[in-house]
């Protein structure tokens, strides 16, 4: 069983789908810990704006997210949830899969989860960078889900 | 809990992990199915002139994949008192499939909600920095939940 399964949240139809197939493997006992990495806004605006505006807005974003996703696991009962908002540094190396990866040790889970096309497009050939680099990367085992309906 | 598991191995270390970690999935009631893909041993042998006899090499690639096979049957009984099921996908000559898209057709046969299969496998070179292109393609086209497994065993 699972002690602790890391799953990582970007509220994408996808990443909604790779929290159901985490309570899927989740056992009575079972703890998982949501994170939402906020997204650097330097890296998606190359507009002006206020930095700290956007910051904070992007941080509410995340914990929208994650309140929606403890609605979610309320109904499972036997499933504790845990949820983080990982928001990095701007001026260090703004990298999401290592900050998931970095999540999955520090709370020290034994299964990380997450859908391989997140809001950062869809490509058919080519798997979500992050998941991908987090594959790549991870020591842990990595659970994989894809949207269905996506293909169609 | 996931009904049918398939674990892809190839007698590679990386490949025993991802077998434990697919009878550690397992529950009472799911079966679990492991498959070995034999290669065309054309494909893994690029050489100018064919100077090996094609049947001896197949059947040596033939016997490995049962070996392979029959080793996982036994850690599955000893592990958890597991039935596993076993599957030898021949590619030989007629191979219009690739090892990814045989993985890829064993579960769809199989109907899997599960494919567990590990970042590397044998045949790749370079191990530290570059994923197994065989894992890669199957993450890539498989619209079932892939797990991919590290070769690093996991502390539990």
């Amino acid at each position: 069983m699972y002690k602790n399964i890391l799953i990582a949240l970007d509220g994408s139809p996808t990443s909604n789908l790779a929290l159901q197939e985490a309570l899927k493997i989740a056992e009575p006992g079972s703890k998982i810990t949501a994170i939402t990495v906020v997204e650097n806004p330097l890296q998606s605006y190359m507009i002006m704006y206020d930095y700290a505006k956007v910051h904070d807005e992007l941080v509410e974003h995340c914990q929208h997210i994650l309140n929606q996703a403890i609605e979610v696991v309320k109904k499972y009962e036997h499933i504790q949830l845990e949820t983080h908002v990982i928001d990095i540094n701007p001026n260090s190396s703004y990298d999401i899969a290592l900050a998931i990866e970095n999540a999955a040790n520090q709370y020290h889970a034994d299964l990380i989860v997450i859908g391989t096309h997140g809001r950062h497009g869809f490509h058919r050939f080519f798997f979500g960078s992050i998941a991908e680099q987090l594959v790549r990367q991870s020591h842990l085992p990595v659970l994989l889900v894809r949207n269905q309906s996506a293909e169609l | 809990m996931y009904q049918n598991i398939l674990v892809a191995i190839d007698g590679s270390s990386t490949s025993d992990l991802a077998l434990h970690e697919a009878l550690r999935i397992a529950k009472n009631g799911s079966r679990v199915r492991a498959v070995a893909i034999v290669e065309n041993p054309l494909s893994a042998f690029v050489t100018p002139d064919i100077t090996y006899n094609y049947e001896k090499i197949h059947n040596v690639f033939l016997n490995e994949g049962k070996n392979v096979l029959n080793k996982a049957e036994v850690d599955a009984k000893n592990l958890g008192d597991i039935h596993l099921e076993t599957q030898l996908i021949d590619l030989g000559e007629h191979s219009d499939l690739d090892i990814a898209g045989a993985i890829l057709h064993a579960a769809k046969e199989f109907k899997a909600d599960l494919i567990v299969i590990g970042r590397h496998g044998k045949s790749n070179g370079i191990k530290r920095f570059f994923m197994g292109s065989v894992a890669e393609r199957v993450i890539r086209q498989s619209l079932t939940p892939v797990m991919i497994i590290s070769n690093i065993p996991t502390k539990n």
